[in-house]
C-alpha cells in the first residue's frame, strides 16, 4: 500500500506543514465558498428578497416613529419628568425599542434559518452526495451558517440607517449602536450555530426545530426566569445585598451569558447616566455583571462538524445512523 | 491488467446485524465490474465504504493504492460516487447542480466552464443547462446525477443502482453512456439486482450474497465453472408412457443428476458432464432409437446463474463454487 501525499515534492518538514495548512485553508474556505454560494444562489433568486426588506424596514421605521410619539406625548403631558432630558430619553427609548425588537427577531429567524440546514440535506438525500466530495465538513458547516444568516445580517445591516435617527435627539452614543449591534451580530452567530447544531444531531428538520425552538426558549425565557426566581429567594440586609438564600449567596451568572436580552439591557445600561431602569433590571438579576458578552457559537459549531461524518470522529457505532440498506 | 479497486476482508457489522462478511474484491483499471446480488446481500454497504462514506468494522479498501479509511480526502479525489437513492436541490439550476459540485472539488471558474458544456453534452443534457433540476425526468436527473461524479474527472466511478427506475430507453441510453464512459478510461463498479443489463455491459461481475462473494470473474468465466450444473433440454418424438421411459433412460445415465417431464414436452436434464460427455449421451440416445427432435444446453445467462448461485438453500453449486473457484 503506498501512500500518496499531495505534495510529494517538498523535502523539509516545516515548509511542507506550512505549506500544508495553507492548502487546508484554501481548500476550506474554497468549500465555505462553494456552499455559500449554492445557497444563496437559491435565496436570492428573484426580487422576493428585496421585497422582504423593504417591507421589513417600512415595520421598523413605523414602530420607532411610534415609541418617540409616545415617550413625547409622556413629557409633554408632564408625566416624564423633567423636558430638559426628553430628547435623550426619546433617543434612548427609541433605541432602546429598535434593539430589542431587533432582538427578538434575531432569536427567532436566526435559528429557524438553520435549524432544518443539515437535516434538510440528509431528509431529500443529498447529503451522501456532498459528503463524497473531498470538501470538509468545516466548510460545509460554515458555508451553511454564514449562507443562512447572510439574510439576517442583511436586515441588520439595512436597519443601521434607521437606527441612526437616535443621534437626533442624543442620549445614545456610537458606542452603544456598536455595541448594540455587536450583541445581535454574536447572537445571530451564536443562535445560528445552536440551530445548525440541532440539524446535525436530530435527523428530521421538524424535531430538529422542535428542540432549536426548545432550546432557544431555555436559552432566554427559560435562564430569566431562572434567575427572578433565584433573585426573589435570597435573603438580602439593609444595603440591599444579597446575605443567602436557598440557593447560595452567588447568583448563577453563567445562565446570564446565553441570554441575548439580558446582554441588550446590559448593552441599555450603558447608556443611562445613573440608575436607569436597565442597569437596575441588569444589576437585580446579575449583581456581579460586567459586560455580558454572547459566545456559544464555537460550543455548538464543533460538535455540528462531527456529527457530517460521523464514522470519521468515531470509528464504530455511531455511523449507524447512515445506515441503509445493502 | 493492474488493479485499481481491492478489497481486503471488507466487514461491516451494524449492531447486532453483519451487512458485509468478508468480501474480497479485485477491479481491474478500465473494468466495468459488476456487483450482483438480491436486496440486502451488502452491495450498497460494500459501495458506500469505498465512496468512504461508511468506515469498515474490520478489514480495508484501497482505492487507486490509497486506503479508504487512511486517505479518505484523496480517495475522493479520483473517486465518483453516484448513490442508489439521491435527491436534487430545489431552486437550483442543471448547469448550477454541476457548477456546485466542481467548486466542491476546487475547480476553477475557466475549467468549470468547459467542463459543464462538456458533462451536459456527454450526457445528453445540454439543451437543459437553464432549466431547474426539479423539473427533469428521473432519466434525465439520473444522468445528470452521473454528471455530477464527473466534474472531477475521476479514474475509478462506483454507481449504485444506476437503472433503478428506469424506463427501458433511458435504461438502454444509460448503458451506451457507459460504455462511452469505459471508452473513456474509467473503470465502473456498478451493482444492480436487475442483471441483463450487467450481462452485455460488464467485463467481469461478483456475484454477492449475504454479505459474501460467491463467484467472481468474467461472466463466461463463471459460466464455465458452472458446467457442472448445465441443463440439456431435449425434445423428442414421444408421448405418455414412452416418454416417461425415455426420461428413465436419461435419468439413469451417470452423468445425469436430474431429468424432468415439462409442461411443454420437454425432457429437463441436469447434466454433470462436460462437452464430450453431452455428445456421448446424445449418440448413445439416438443409437438407443429415442426419436430426438432437439437437444441443446439451455442458455446459461447471468440472471440463471444468479438464481443458482443464490438460491436459498444453495444446492451444490455452491461447495463446486468453493471447490473450484
Amino acid at each position: 500500500m503506498t501512500d500518496q501525499p499531495v505534495d510529494t515534492q517538498l523535502t523539509t518538514a516545516a515548509p511542507v506543514s506550512r505549506r500544508r495548512r495553507a492548502i487546508g485553508f484554501g481548500r476550506t474556505a474554497g468549500g465555505i465558498a462553494a456552499i455559500g454560494v449554492k445557497e444563496l444562489r437559491g435565496r436570492m433568486r428573484g426580487r422576493r428578497a428585496f421585497v422582504i426588506v423593504t417591507i421589513y424596514l417600512g415595520l421598523l421605521a413605523g414602530f420607532a416613529w411610534m415609541i418617540g410619539t409616545l415617550i413625547a406625548q409622556g413629557y409633554s403631558s408632564g408625566f416624564g419628568g423633567s423636558s430638559a432630558f426628553a430628547s435623550a430619553a426619546i433617543g434612548q427609548g427609541v433605541f432602546a425599542a429598535l434593539l430589542m425588537l431587533m432582538t427578538l427577531q434575531v432569536v427567532f429567524l436566526a435559528p429557524a434559518a438553520t435549524a432544518g440546514s443539515i437535516s434538510l440535506e440528509r431528509e431529500k438525500q443529498t447529503l451522501d452526495l456532498l459528503a463524497a466530495t473531498p470538501i470538509s465538513s468545516l466548510a460545509i458547516v460554515v458555508g451553511k451558517l454564514l449562507s443562512a444568516l447572510v439574510y439576517l445580517f442583511l436586515l441588520i445591516a439595512a436597519s443601521v440607517p434607521l437606527m441612526a435617527i437616535v443621534f437626533v435627539y442624543g442620549g445614545v452614543g456610537p458606542e452603544d449602536v456598536l455595541r448594540g449591534y455587536i450583541v445581535l451580530v454574536a447572537t445571530a452567530l451564536g443562535l445560528g450555530s445552536f440551530g445548525l447544531f440541532c440539524s446535525s444531531l436530530v435527523k428530521r428538520t421538524t424535531a430538529a426545530t422542535a428542540v432549536t425552538i426548545f432550546g432557544v426558549l431555555a436559552m432566554t425565557i427559560g435562564t430569566a426566569f431562572v434567575l427572578i426566581f433565584w433573585t426573589a429567594m435570597g435573603t438580602f440586609d439593609n444595603n440591599g445585598n444579597r446575605t443567602g438564600g436557598p440557593f447560595g449567596i452567588r447568583s448563577p451568572t453563567l445562565l446570564a451569558y446565553i441570554n441575548p436580552f439580558i446582554a441588550q439591557a446590559d448593552v441599555m445600561c450603558g447608556t443611562e447616566t445613573t440608575f436607569g431602569a436597565w442597569c437596575s433590571a441588569v444589576n437585580s438579576l446579575v449583581p456581579t455583571q460586567n459586560g455580558i458578552i454572547f459566545t456559544e457559537e464555537g460550543a455548538f459549531e464543533g460538535p455540528a462538524v462531527t456529527m457530517l461524518r460521523p464514522h470519521e470522529a468515531d470509528e464504530e457505532g455511531a455511523d449507524t445512523a447512515t445506515r441503509r440498506r445493502g | 491488467m493492474t488493479t485499481i479497486v481491492r478489497t481486503d476482508g471488507l466487514v461491516k457489522r451494524y449492531d447486532g446485524t453483519v451487512a458485509v462478511a468478508g468480501i474480497d474484491l479485485e477491479v481491474g483499471a478500465g473494468e466495468i465490474f459488476g456487483l450482483v446480488g438480491p436486496n440486502g446481500a451488502g452491495k450498497t454497504t460494500t459501495l458506500r465504504i469505498l465512496a468512504t462514506l461508511l468506515a469498515p468494522s474490520a478489514g480495508d479498501a484501497e482505492i487507486a493504492g490509497m486506503s479508504v479509511t487512511r486517505n479518505p480526502d484523496q480517495v475522493r479525489r479520483v473517486l465518483g460516487f453516484m448513490p442508489d437513492v439521491f435527491g436534487v436541490y430545489d431552486d437550483m439550476k442543471v448547469w448550477e447542480y454541476l457548477d456546485f459540485f466542481a467548486r466542491c472539488y476546487g475547480i476553477g471558474p475557466a475549467e468549470r466552464r468547459r467542463m459543464i458544456a462538456d458533462l451536459l453534452d456527454l450526457v445528453d443534457l445540454a439543451g437543459k443547462r437553464d432549466a431547474y433540476v426539479q423539473t427533469l425526468s428521473r432519466g434525465m436527473q439520473q444522468r445528470l446525477c452521473l454528471a455530477h461524479a464527473l466534474v472531477h474527472d475521476p479514474q475509478v466511478l462506483l454507481l449504485d443502482e444506476p437503472a433503478s427506475g428506469l424506463d427501458p430507453r433511458a435504461r438502454v441510453e444509460l448503458r451506451e453512456l457507459l460504455r462511452e464512459l469505459r471508452n473513456l478510461g474509467k473503470t465502473i463498479v456498478i451493482s444492480s439486482h436487475i442483471l441483463p443489463e450487467l450481462e452485455e455491459l460488464c467485463t467481469s461481475v461478483a456475484i454477492v450474497d449475504r454479505g459474501q462473494v460467491l463467484a467472481q470473474g468474467t461472466v463466461s468465466d463463471i459460466e464455465r465453472r458452472l458446467r457442472f450444473g448445465s441443463v440439456l433440454r431435449v425434445r423428442l418424438l414421444l408421448e405418455g408412457e414412452d416418454l416417461e421411459r425415455a426420461r428413465a433412460r436419461f435419468a439413469a445415465d451417470p452423468d445425469v443428476a436430474s431429468a424432468t417431464i415439462m409442461e411443454d414436452g420437454t425432457i429437463e436434464v441436469g447434466f454433470r458432464g462436460d462437452d464430450a460427455a453431452s455428445a456421448r449421451l446424445l449418440a448413445d440416445s439416438v443409437a438407443a432409437g429415442l426419436p430426438i427432435i432437439s437437444y441443446a444446453r439451455a442458455a446459461s445467462d447471468l440472471e440463471e446463474l444468479f438464481l443458482q448461485v443464490t438460491a436459498p438453500d444453495r444446492p451444490p453449486l455452491e461447495a463446486a463454487l468453493g471447490v473450484h473457484g
